[in-house]
């Protein structure tokens, strides 16, 4: 059977490549019968090329292009739209295909699939989606080098691919630095093309802004990064981290709803540290709410969006790109700046009648809140309780099912049945949903917080130290902790660590080593936007220098550019270094060290023999790397053993 | 037949005492197809060295003498009318595959061009009819220097047409002892025997045409060319044609030197003879071809 070079041409093969790798990515993004049926059209180009079909005729094309789009907008209901517009983008290459009748068509199908490629920025921007394209656009680009070399047209031109190949590379890395300069200098736009589609987030998951009892745990498997956080100095213990999303402070009976924030102006807060001040930047990954989240409590004011008197910072729209913003945070804190209102202590009636009995019996028996606190926690503690990812089904009245009768739970029927407790013995008391600790990655010093991070907790009012943190999950004893693998893959305590084998230690670090590199992937790639532009010019203070200093920059960089522009650059072009006479200089080097330098007039022979006059012992590698010199030079031998062999010669000499 | 043309060296050698370099040159230049130019004073075996590669060679042998009354017919034919009332062509010593022009300067021009015109041509053409010259054809034409009074010297333009010039020279004392030791030239040449034949020559000439030439070669040649022509002593540099005698002539001795490819050292061996002849001095220079010459060994080899 003959081999795949002697049935199609190098420039076939790789158009037929470039396009299939162009619309693989597609095959997540969209129904999956665009690109079933997009594959279908190369495949039928493909067994055109080797022979085995013939291609449709003028009037089949019109009905495929004609029942494609009609397939579209069946699909989408609009021809508008980003994934419409991919879809229809995607099918029309793949159409075009069947009627390639000279190179425009040809070219026009690459172009196609370059814009294809960046199409695919649109629906993905992570690093290992960018490290596809490039290597897609590589592809592409090489395909359009073949299509353009006559004899890559022709069949057993396999060979011209690798020349090419590395043309191209050599191409890319001079095109690197412009490549980099663009980067950093080209204008921005204020927010980047892939934040305009309207659908692109339906998909992923998060926070709801109620709770209800199953709302969270449903996030317990997700492990999807909501952000990752920063510490300027060292990070406290995880356990200490609370990440506070949002508040929810009013009860219907069964889920939880938002509170409204009240006009509390900002300077009137008066948050007490009683801890040093942390300092700490968080990147945001792109989320369909406008939430952003702050470490339990916030101090100082965001370089972005704007904190309300709950200690909910929100920004001015959906979170449509990596956003980075710096806050400060204070983990023990006194807050009497917002006194509770009567929704703090709100409850409907007719709920949950066991709880408030026994809410009544603790407050008959003390006053004080922290008393009540901690009968409530204890309560927690000593009786049976227990957490779970797979709670029980709750009905009618979630908290008294769960206070009385199932007693497991997750952290939302935790904080939901502490809070209502709380209310019921007459302390106002509120939930805090957001997100709980995090995986510190050691590679690169930040915590990754992911949606199955998610946690609920409460906050009680004392009256001296006002709004204070309880979560009521953290006294379950660990014994009454169903163990999930996820949760101890994800938290491994140090006597865990310790017993890890190697290879889980070594999964680890290496995901860690991923993540970090996404991180900064997307920290600096995709995050750099008009801001940090701007900053990068801000940062270089021009101010610093003076007139003077400044017109002699001006001057050497005027004139490094007349340079450019009046040395011609073939005068810099050094002519080709050939590896054969470079290992000879390098043999005539090693002589001239001997006493023995060769004349530019001297022929290799005359050399030798000059050289085995002065030094006859020599003769043997002398005469050898003369005999192999002048084959490789000027005979036609050109055997790459026989280039070794001197190399060899050479450097042993 | 690296063998065969070795013997043929050993066996010329024998009889030319003391002048192997231009002994292998005049080989070289029946192996490259070209005509050989020896200028120098008589007596130093110009003949003897024609003779014997001839002999060696195994290829017939015509000697001309020019003289200043010598007639184009002379050198190529005539026809002359016979008993049966029909002219017959009788060929003139042109006709031979090896031929002695001695002292060629000493004929007047016509006559010179009519050899000169069969040695490019390699036919003559005579009352109308073309006839072509044995093959292999090799010339050897001699010019004595010294001669000055009613002597003809080959114009310049004219010298190009031998691929090279050679100067043989004294031989130095010890062959010169040996030869004056000996038994007379031409019994020993009597004595010597053929190693070689018309065919095989044939088939050498093909060989030294296809030794291989590299690129950085080429570029070696025309830096050789540049240099040549821009050289404020001289008249005008070498010529393409310069170049490929420089080529032919450098493929040949690679083949003497049992060698499938040109290396620097085979131009630098022939470049004396091929350019010597081609190198026209301005009027009012100091420096002599000698000297260019030496100038041209000393280009650096890229």
């Amino acid at each position: 059977m003959p081999s795949l070079g002697q049935r199609i041409s190098a420039a076939q093969g790789s158009l037929l490549l470039a396009c299939t790798l162009v619309i693989m990515p597609f095959f997540i993004h969209l129904p999956i019968w665009i690109g079933i049926v997009s594959l279908g059209f190369i495949l039928w180009r493909a067994l055109y090329d080797f022979g085995y079909h013939t291609l449709p005729n003028k009037w089949l094309r019109l009905l495929l292009v004609f029942l494609s789009l009609a397939g579209i907008i069946v699909q989408y209901k609009t021809p508008l739209g980003r994934q419409p517009g991919a879809s229809m983008v995607i099918m029309l290459m793949c159409l075009k295909l069947l009627e390639l009748h000279d190179s425009r068509d040809e070219r026009v199908v690459l172009y196609l699939g370059f814009f294809i490629v960046a199409v695919g920025f649109l629906f993905n921007q992570s690093l290992w989606m960018g490290l596809y394209l490039v290597t897609v656009t590589f592809i592409l680009s090489l395909s359009l080098m073949l299509l353009s070399h006559q004899a890559a047209r022709e069949i057993n031109s396999f060979t011209l691919i690798r020349p090419h190949a590395r043309r191209l590379g050599r191409m890319s890395l001079q095109a690197l630095p412009i490549i980099l300069l663009l980067f950093v200098f080209f204008p921005r736009l204020s927010s980047p093309l892939w934040g305009l589609p309207q659908d692109a987030y339906s998909a992923s998951t998060g926070l709801s802004d109620s709770m209800s009892p199953g709302d969270i745990n449903q996030l317990s498997q997700n492990h999807n990064v909501a952000f990752r956080a920063q510490f300027e100095a060292a990070p406290p213990p995880a356990n200490q981290l609370y990440w506070r999303a949002a508040v929810l402070n009013r009860y219907d009976g069964w889920q939880w709803l938002p509170a409204h924030p009240r006009h509390v102006p900002l300077d009137s807060r008066t948050l007490v540290p009683l801890s040093p001040v942390l300092n700490y930047s968080i990147m945001m990954e792109p989320q369909p709410r406008n939430w952003l989240f702050v470490l339990d409590r916030a101090m100082g004011q965001p370089s972005f969006g704007t904190l309300d008197s709950l200690d909910q910072l929100r920004a001015p729209e959906s979170i449509k790109q990596t956003t980075r913003y710096r806050l400060q945070a204070v983990l023990q804190y006194r807050d009497t700046s917002t006194p509770p209102d009567k929704t703090d202590l709100l409850l409907p009636s007719n709920t949950a009648p066991r709880a408030v009995t026994l809410a009544h019996e603790w407050r008959a028996q003390s006053h004080r809140t922290s008393d009540i606190v901690n009968r409530a926690l204890a309560y927690f503690r000593d009786e049976k309780f227990y957490y779970t990812l797979q709670p029980p089904l709750l009905f009618d009245d979630p908290v008294d099912e769960f206070l009385f009768e199932t007693r497991k739970g997750y952290c939302e029927h935790y904080a939901s049945a502490f809070t209502v407790l709380m209310r019921a013995a007459g302390i106002p008391a509120r939930v805090v949903i957001g997100y709980q600790g995090g995986e510190y990655n050691t590679v690169d010093n930040y915590f990754v917080v992911r949606q199955s991070d998610a946690h609920a907790w409460s906050e009680v009012w004392y009256p001296q130290r006002g709004w204070q943190r309880v979560d009521p999950t953290a006294v379950i004893p660990l014994n009454r902790v169903e163990r999930n693998p996820v949760q101890l893959r994800l938290r491994p305590t140090a006597q865990q660590q310790a017993q890890q084998s190697f290879l889980q230690k070594w999964t680890s670090s290496s995901r860690f080593y991923l993540d970090a590199l996404n991180y900064r992937w997307k920290r600096w790639v995709i995050g750099y936007n008009q801001k940090r532009q701007a900053s990068l010019y801000d940062d270089f203070r021009w101010d610093r220098l003076g007139p003077n200093s400044l017109s002699i920059l001006m001057l050497v960089l005027f004139s490094l550019a007349v340079a450019a522009i009046l040395i011609p650059w073939s005068s810099l072009r050094r002519p080709p270094r050939d590896p054969v006479n470079k290992l000879y200089r390098r043999f005539c080097q090693k002589m001239a060290r001997l006493g023995i330098p060769c004349q530019a007039w001297e022929g290799a022979e005359e050399y030798a023999q000059r050289i085995l006059h002065q030094r006859p012992e020599l003769a043997r590698p002398v005469r050898r790397i003369t005999w192999l010199y002048q084959h490789l030079r000027y005979a036609r031998l050109s055997n790459q053993h026989n280039l070794l062999e001197l190399e060899d010669l050479v450097n042993n000499l | 037949m690296t063998n065969t043309i070795e013997q043929v060296l050993q066996q010329s050698a024998a009889v030319i005492l003391g002048k192997p370099h231009a002994l292998r040159l005049a080989l070289t230049c029946i192996l490259a197809r070209g005509h050989l130019l020896i200028e120098d004073l008589p007596g130093v075996g110009k003949t003897t060295l024609a003779h014997t590669l001839a002999k060696v060679l195994g290829l017939e042998f015509n000697r001309i003498q020019f003289t200043s009354d010598l007639l184009p017919a002379d050198i190529l034919g005539t026809s002359i009318y016979e008993n049966s009332g029909q002219f017959r062509f009788h060929p003139g010593p042109i006709f031979s595959q090896v031929v002695l022009a001695d002292e060629i300067n000493r004929a007047m021009p016509k006559s010179q061009s009519a050899l000169l015109e069969a040695m490019e041509e390699g036919q003559v053409t005579i009352e109308g009819t073309t006839r072509p010259l044995p093959q292999p054809f090799f010339v050897l034409a001699t010019q004595n220097p010294l001669d000055q009074i009613g002597t003809y010297p080959l114009p310049e333009s004219q010298l190009d047409r031998f691929l090279m010039r050679i100067e043989l020279g004294y031989p130095d004392p010890q062959a010169e002892r040996a030869l004056l030791q000996q038994q007379d030239r031409r019994e020993v040449l009597q004595a010597l025997q053929a190693v070689a034949n018309g065919e095989m020559l044939q088939q050498w000439q093909q060989e030294a045409s296809k030794v291989h030439l590299a690129e950085p070669m080429l570029d070696y040649i025309q830096s050789i060319l540049l240099y040549s022509r821009q050289h404020p002593s001289l008249l005008t540099g070498l010529s393409p044609r310069a170049g490929l005698a420089l080529i032919h002539a450098a493929k040949a001795w690679a083949l003497l030197r049992q060698r499938d490819h040109v290396i620097p050292e085979d131009v630098k061996a022939v470049l004396a003879a091929v350019a010597g002849h081609r190198l026209f001095m301005q009027h009012n220079s100091q420096d002599t071809p000698a000297i260019i010459i030496d100038e041209l060994l000393h280009l650096p080899i890229n």
